[in-house]
């Protein structure tokens, strides 16, 4: 999914999506339906991986969680963080990247169109979730380093 | 003065979308777990003016929304995205300009 198709998505689930040139160093903002992306960022697939984020927001949390000192705040932003994971990099993606020959974080993420950082950020989240390894179908994904095997009922 | 089930409803949808258990409220209210519940299930009749100031403070919204007879004043979701804890100048700035651009959208569509 590109940057546009997702403003497309979260368009047509009544989210304003608009790109602001912010004074600070902030990267995007979520608020009652409306998203704004720092227009400063320089790659669309940055902007992507802000914005899924900030849609996790619009699905998985309500109040105000500016102040992340806050147990409670830091507990839904790790909600729409972990959510934007699944969203954005899904296990098949995975394995599938893994088949056409991605080795390292670097090939994986050109070819899941995601930051290097975004990526880090989902296998580990990965990890946490399912420990060493996980089962997908008839595959079997080690998370560090990234390994896919196949299963061989023979 | 608005029905008793609808500020129940609106306490406990409220309750419910910060993601607060029973425990948490209480925490951070004083009121006792057992009594909030019997709160929210209806089975205390009478809420005191004093409780509802408390819970309405705790679960950030005014008393006035409690009751119903006021909108939500503030923006009831926001979420930024930064890398670190504090906050600068710059970014509090585009956060409230950014606020202010939301609730003067809401404002147009009434």
């Amino acid at each position: 999914m590109t940057y546009d198709q997702l403003i497309q998505a979260a368009e047509d689930d009544d989210i304003e999506v608009m790109e602001v040139s912010f004074k600070g160093g902030l990267k995007g903002l979520y608020s009652d339906n409306v998203i704004s992306i720092n227009s400063k960022i320089q790659t669309s697939i940055e902007k992507k991986c802000i914005l899924i984020e900030e849609l996790g927001h619009h699905y998985k949390t309500a109040g105000n969680i500016i102040d992340l000192k806050n147990v409670c705040n830091r507990k839904q932003e790790l909600k729409a963080r972990n959510w934007s994971y699944e969203r954005l990099v899904p296990l098949k993606s995975l394995i599938k990247a893994s088949y056409n020959g991605c080795t390292d974080l670097y090939e994986l993420a050109e070819y899941l169109d995601v930051t290097e950082e975004f990526l880090k950020d989902t296998l580990n989240y990965y990890e946490s979730k399912f420990g060493l390894f996980t089962e997908v179908g008839d595959y079997c994904i080690y998370f560090s380093p990234l390994t896919v095997c196949k299963y061989n009922f023979e | 003065m608005g029905d008793m089930q609808d500020i129940i409803d609106r306490m406990k949808n409220r309750r419910l979308e910060l993601d607060m258990s029973y425990q948490d409220l209480s925490d951070k209210t004083g009121i006792s777990k057992s009594t909030l519940q019997r709160y929210e299930t209806g089975f205390i009749k009478n809420l005191g003016i004093d409780k509802l100031e408390i819970l309405a403070r705790a679960l950030g919204v005014s008393p006035g929304y409690l009751m119903g007879w006021e909108e939500k004043s503030e923006v009831s979701t926001i979420a930024a995205h930064h890398d670190g804890e504090e906050f600068t100048e710059e970014e509090l700035e585009d956060i409230e300009n950014f606020k202010k651009y939301v609730l003067s959208k809401r404002k147009n569509k009434e």
